[in-house]
């Protein structure tokens, strides 16, 4: 039973007061960009999540045989074999996707949470909790994209996942004869501030401050 | 020369790697407490970025793309490595990473104890490998020599030191104003950021010559 | 270090132990990724065919039953089959060239020096009528931007485009992909007299007329992108399309004298 609620305990972390991204301040680097559209944003946030499972998992179990001298190559070898698996596997199953995400997937290499989990828990744990701990917080990260894609997608192009959510009759139509307002016409835009990368920068800003402001022992002093 | 300060200015202003890719936010994050430490960074970043982009682009041009190691022997020319890429261009920068540090030490005492903390860093900065990975998605279409190559890595570390010394500039002063308590800290300069990313939006566009 | 490592069979810190371990993983890893790029090859490449006879047909407004059918990969291909009769490259003076028009890349091409650009063409058939599909390739704002341009026999009268890019702003410049910035290209003319002059992305909202096509709203860095490009890259085809023209010219003639004959 303890063990179970350790196991709980260690996955439920990663999504308040563990947080990578709002918390701990790992890995934005290589996702703010694929947060337009909420598609690119799950399969980004399902690729982490996958290999910093599995690369927790691989190190967990071969941290007693590294040699201390290249353990960061071999940490870093091991994320890079992963890597490059899902991206080949994009590349073959999912074209689309792959392709709106380009460089990015590469640049999971380079996510702070993955080394970071590696050397703060893997290195130091059995198999099975290193596994959670890494599915875990690849989950803590992804739902943080989620939710900045979410807004993003909605009020941007008034989609999720591509379906239109907002009706098409509540959009203003521009009557072009006349230059102005066509008579009948809805009342709403999309926000294109919220497309452009600086937006995402701020809606994570919003959703530190609303984090924060529901736990307040995350504050700075 | 026209198209050397082309993507240069492009890559200061326009692809800048913090506010248009946000690339290598966590040590932008981490680092900005103060302009002197932030231009530290900003420097070591600059340098490993000027040494490891021209490095991985050698690499990728003469063993890794599809048909580029036809120099080594005509058998060889139907072989594509290009799915070993990105093992080798972050090996590469850890390796340099490594190696710029030992030679800072042994012959700029100086140099080191300023750079000195911040250059295990830099292995894992997202700017670095993202530099490489730009680099090869953009080889023939947008940079066709090495001279590109260079200004395209000269660039985007300057833009990347730019932007850490701005918001550190910004941060220092950010210390006498009245943000609400929840913003402190890491909200506010995510905020902050993205206003910054908003005013180098205006650079859009911008082609210095034809 | 010492005393940790005399407890265990194997000082895991001694350089024997390093040097073997390192070779010993980057083989299994080497191993591996070569596997599994092996295998996934073939789907990759598919992928990649696929998407481009998919565009090529998109432009003559066929397979249009590609986001329905359950093996999109097999529909494409025999729609391609049926309807892309021939395919061939051609030079800067119209005349064709030796090479496979659908494995050549445009990008590719452009870099070379004029004289030695061979430029792909696809003639579809269309019940009696036959269209003409040229490939472009340009810049956008981020990255490149590429696209395919089908014409009526006549040379001059667009049927249909297809745009793609690389890193557009979606929303923005990325909206050159949607059939509302395609769909009204239809029917555009690109010559005037014997004048090639293009396609012109204008404002939205203005006047339109025979040669004019409305841009994005926002997205003005990459619609003057496709506006470039499309005047760039139709200018090489214009050789071509002269030569298209005159064996029409011929042709129609020599259809003209048989009509009068017979009567």
């Amino acid at each position: 039973m303890s063990n179970f609620k350790n196991g709980l305990k260690i996955f439920t972390a990663p999504f308040n007061s563990g947080n990578p991204v709002t918390v701990l301040v790992l890995g934005i680097c290589s996702a703010l960009a694929v947060t337009v559209k909420l598609q690119p944003a799950l399969v980004m946030a399902l690729s982490v999540t996958i290999v910093t499972g599995f690369s927790n998992l691989i190190i967990s179990f071969l941290r007693n045989t590294i040699p201390n001298s290249i353990r960061i190559i071999v940490q870093l070898l091991v994320i890079a074999t992963l890597v490059i698996l899902v991206n080949e596997i994009l590349k073959a199953y999912v074209y689309d996707v792959s392709k709106q995400l380009s460089v990015y997937v590469g640049l999971i290499i380079t996510n702070c949470i993955l080394m970071g989990r590696l050397e703060a828990f893997a290195l130091g744990n059995k198999p099975i909790p290193s596994f959670i701990d890494g599915i875990a917080n690849g989950m803590g990260y992804g739902v943080i994209l989620v939710v900045v894609a979410f807004f993003r997608e909605l009020f941007g192009s008034g989609t999720l996942l591509g379906i239109k959510i907002i009706p098409e009759s509540w959009y203003v139509v521009v009557d072009k004869s006349t230059g102005y307002i066509a008579e009948g016409s809805g009342f709403y835009l999309n926000n294109g501030l919220v497309i452009l990368p600086p937006m995402a920068l701020i809606i994570v800003g919003c959703i530190i401050w609303v984090h924060r402001s529901i736990n307040k022992d995350l504050q700075d002093k | 020369m026209e198209n050397f300060i082309n993507i240069f200015v492009q890559s200061i202003f326009i692809d800048n790697m913090i506010f248009a890719y946000f690339l290598g936010m966590c040590s932008y994050l981490a680092v900005s407490k103060s302009v002197k430490t932030a231009n530290g960074l900003g420097i070591a970043v600059t340098f490993v970025l000027l040494i490891t982009v021209p490095v991985n682009y050698l690499l990728n041009q003469y063993v890794l793309s599809e048909g580029a190691l036809k120099w080594a022997s005509q058998s060889l020319g139907g072989i594509d490595l290009s799915f070993l890429s990105f093992i080798v261009f972050i090996a590469v920068i850890a390796w340099i990473v490594q190696v710029v540090e030992m030679v800072v030490e042994k012959f700029a005492p100086a140099l080191y104890n300023q750079l000195g903390i911040f250059l295990p860093l830099i292995a894992v900065n997202c700017a670095i490998m993202g530099a490489s990975l730009f680099m090869q998605q953009r080889v023939g279409d947008e940079y066709h020599s090495f001279s590109d190559i260079l200004a395209f890595a000269l660039g985007s570390g300057i833009g990347w030191w730019l932007a850490i010394v701005g918001i550190a500039a910004i941060r220092e002063k950010m210390k006498y104003s009245n943000v609400p308590k929840p913003l402190r800290g890491l909200g506010i300069s995510f905020m902050i950021t993205g206003l910054m990313a908003i005013a180098f939006m205006s650079f859009m566009g911008i082609k210095l010559i034809n | 270090m010492e005393k940790n490592s005399d407890k265990k069979k194997i000082n895991i810190n001694s350089n024997i132990y390093t040097i073997v371990y390192s070779i010993v993983i980057v083989i299994i890893v080497a191993v591996l990724l070569t596997i599994a790029s092996t295998a996934l090859k073939p789907a990759q490449k598919l992928n990649i065919k696929i998407e481009k006879q998919e565009n090529i047909l998109k432009t003559v407004g066929k397979a249009k039953d590609a986001g329905n059918v359950k093996d999109k990969a097999a529909y494409i291909e025999q729609e391609y089959e049926k309807y892309i009769v021939e395919s061939y490259l051609v030079g800067l003076n119209g005349n064709k060239k030796d090479g496979d028009a659908f494995t050549t890349e445009l990008k590719a091409e452009l870099v070379k020096p004029a004289a030695e650009r061979s430029l792909p063409i696809f003639v579809c058939q269309d019940g009696d009528s036959l269209r003409y599909v040229v490939q472009l390739y340009g810049k956008g704002l981020w990255g490149p931007i590429w696209g395919y341009v089908a014409f009526k026999s006549d040379m001059n009268t667009i049927v249909g485009v297809v745009f793609d890019h690389e890193g557009e702003t979606p929303g923005l410049g990325a909206e050159i992909t949607t059939e509302g910035f395609q769909t009204p290209f239809a029917g555009k003319q690109i010559f005037s007299g014997n004048n090639l002059t293009s396609i012109t992305i204008q404002k939205p909202g203005g006047t339109s007329n025979n040669h004019t096509v409305d841009g994005i709203s926002g997205g003005t860095i990459t619609s003057r992108g496709v506006q470039t490009m499309l005047a760039d890259n139709l200018k090489l085809y214009n050789g071509f399309f002269n030569k298209m023209k005159s064996e029409n010219e011929n042709k129609l003639i020599e259809t003209n004298e048989n009509n009068t004959s017979d009567e």
